[in-house]
């Protein structure tokens, strides 16, 4: 069993956010014979401390690229990277959170947020105060030992975010954790995982559907496109940091996502 | 086979969290007075059962031969836990039924965990367990007792053989049906194979192996019993043919309500069992 005890010391201070190097990176995937192209010679830089979301059709391969960044999948061809080192299997300094929580129906909310420390073999009590500590600021205080069946789905997806930061990721892998969620819990969270961010800088890759979402969060929009699944165009987000929920009231929040839809529409039109 | 029970969808997320941290708790509790009320019914269900069998058994529609009134029965019973003559056959049939349960559970869990892992293994002996299924087992047991004799081995080789199936099925579903998802988030947390065992596919399985084991258990005492209809020297299931044969119908009865207790029995100690094992988790 693989038990991380180095790093002694400096384990709890915020770890340097990742950087991310996408090379002409393709996926294709052979399913009774047929081969499908689920992504295309995709090249990307992401800087430490960015934070990007990959947005596009369903099909457009955003999941995927997200799943190999991860380490869970492995490229046809070419290469991702991580802070230099070439992606071959799940890496330690990566954290992810998906679509469904996945939360261990026979663990409390607590213990869910420690299963990485359990996996990781950090027994350590400052580590078990930080997940308390990382409950707290998801608005969970007082549930941690609740039982998933309990918790709502938003009360659900904060807990499994906030497992996907007890081991302080200096990366963040989010596959459209919030798209199962009505409009105002996921502002609410929306809100909350940009807090987290600024209180902890750290890269983050988030895939979404929604437009606005990616807008609210995002330094940097990836537009992809469908069949086969190419990067279409990288969009910047001007607008200033912090944000918060007055952002979604502002004129140039409104320009912004319809500058991304146009790019969108552009992508779709183009994929024929 | 699939007793799973999936976590039950909840109300919606109200984001304004003080209000749910006193709904909370209350989220799972049942309205008051709802346990009270059941209780209340299942009395009232238990005097209506033994009303129309008092009434059906002096009626004269049926013969004594085959219904004595519930008094009678009672009045038996003690009579036969008096005299001695209950212990030794209810022993008997309990100690088969437990051994060939024991039996059949540790085989199970071991065969269908070496099965959950080797899929070309169960690929190959699995359509020869299925079939081993199609045919109603008890059809062989006059054949296992001419091949083990008159003891106690028959009667647990029938029990162990009944209570085998249920088991096997589960612990397999069990081990085996754990979500993509699930998967990916210990592969992605650099799990080893041990770890995704221990923290995910064992406690997965015990939600499907427990319910199986209650109708292992039952399943195993039907063997016992048939075992002992064969041919035994003790047993309920021996007590009862010979009752049935000599017309003390009453007998008969009192043996089946102790063996209704002994099947209570079972299942709360199983329940028990669960709660205990979950919450070591």
């Amino acid at each position: 069993m693989a038990i991380a005890t180095g790093q002694p010391t400096g384990r709890d201070a915020a770890p340097r956010p990742a950087a991310i190097g996408i090379r002409d990176v393709s996926k294709a995937f052979t399913r009774r014979g047929s081969t499908v192209q689920a992504l295309e010679s995709a090249d990307l830089d992401i800087a430490p401390g960015e934070f990007v979301s990959l947005i596009g059709p369903s099909g457009c391969g955003k999941s995927t690229l997200l799943k190999l960044v991860a380490g869970l999948l492995e490229p046809t061809t070419g290469t991702v990277s991580v802070d230099g080192t070439p992606v071959t299997e799940p890496l330690p300094q990566v954290g992810v959170a998906f679509q469904k929580p996945t939360l261990l129906r026979w663990r409390t909310v607590l213990d869910n947020v420690c299963l990485p420390l359990v996996i990781d073999g950090d027994r350590r009590p400052e580590s078990k105060q930080y997940a308390r500590e990382l409950l707290r600021m998801m608005g969970l205080a007082g549930f941690e030992k609740h039982y998933p069946r309990e918790l709502s789905g938003g009360m659900e997806q904060r807990v499994s975010i906030a497992r996907s930061l007890v081991n302080r990721p200096s990366l963040l892998l989010m596959d459209e954790p919030f798209g199962a969620l009505d409009e105002f819990t996921r502002e609410d969270l929306n809100d909350e995982l940009l807090n987290m961010w600024q209180r902890e800088p750290k890269t983050v890759v988030f895939v979404t559907h929604s437009i606005s979402e990616a807008v609210f969060l995002s330094d940097r929009i990836v537009v992809m496109s469908a069949r086969p699944g190419r990067v279409h165009a990288t969009v910047p987000v001007p607008l200033p940091r912090p944000r918060g929920r007055e952002l979604r009231d502002d004129p140039e929040f409104y320009e912004a996502i319809r500058h991304v839809r146009a790019v969108l529409d552009e992508a779709k039109g183009g994929g024929r | 086979m699939t007793t799973q029970t999936t976590p039950g969808k909840r109300d919606a997320d109200l984001s304004s969290l003080g209000a749910l941290d006193q709904g909370g708790g209350a989220l799972r509790r049942r309205p008051d007075g709802a346990g009270l009320k059941s209780a209340a019914l299942a009395v009232l269900i238990f005097v209506a059962l033994l009303a129309g069998w008092q009434l059906t058994a002096t009626s004269g529609l049926v013969s004594p031969l085959i219904l004595v009134p519930p008094g009678e029965v009672v009045r038996v019973l003690f009579g036969l836990i008096a005299d001695g003559s209950l212990w030794p056959n209810l022993a008997a049939t309990v100690q088969e039924t437990l051994l060939g349960f024991a039996l059949a559970v540790v085989a199970a869990v071991l065969i269908g965990s070496v099965f959950a892992f080797s899929p070309i293994l169960r690929n190959a002996v699995y359509p020869f367990i299925l079939a081993s299924q199609t045919f109603p087992k008890v059809a062989i047991a006059p054949l296992i007792v001419a091949a083990m004799g008159y003891g106690l081995a028959p009667k647990v080789t029938l029990a162990a053989l009944l209570a085998f199936f249920p088991v096997l099925t589960n612990t397999i579903a069990g081990l085996t049906e754990v979500s993509d998802d699930e998967v990916h988030l210990f592969r992605a947390l650099r799990a080893s194979r041990w770890q995704e065992l221990y923290y995910l596919r064992i406690p997965n399985s015990l939600a499907f192996i427990f319910p199986a084991l209650n109708s292992a258990a039952v399943l195993a005492l039907i063997g016992a019993i048939v075992g002992e209809f064969v041919a035994a020297r003790e047993g309920v299931g021996y007590a009862i043919a010979q009752y049935t044969v000599t017309g003390e119908v009453a007998a008969t009865y009192a043996m089946l309500i102790a063996l209704s207790v002994f099947g209570l029995l079972i299942y709360g100690v199983l329940s028990l069992a669960e709660r205990l094992v979950r919450r070591a988790r």
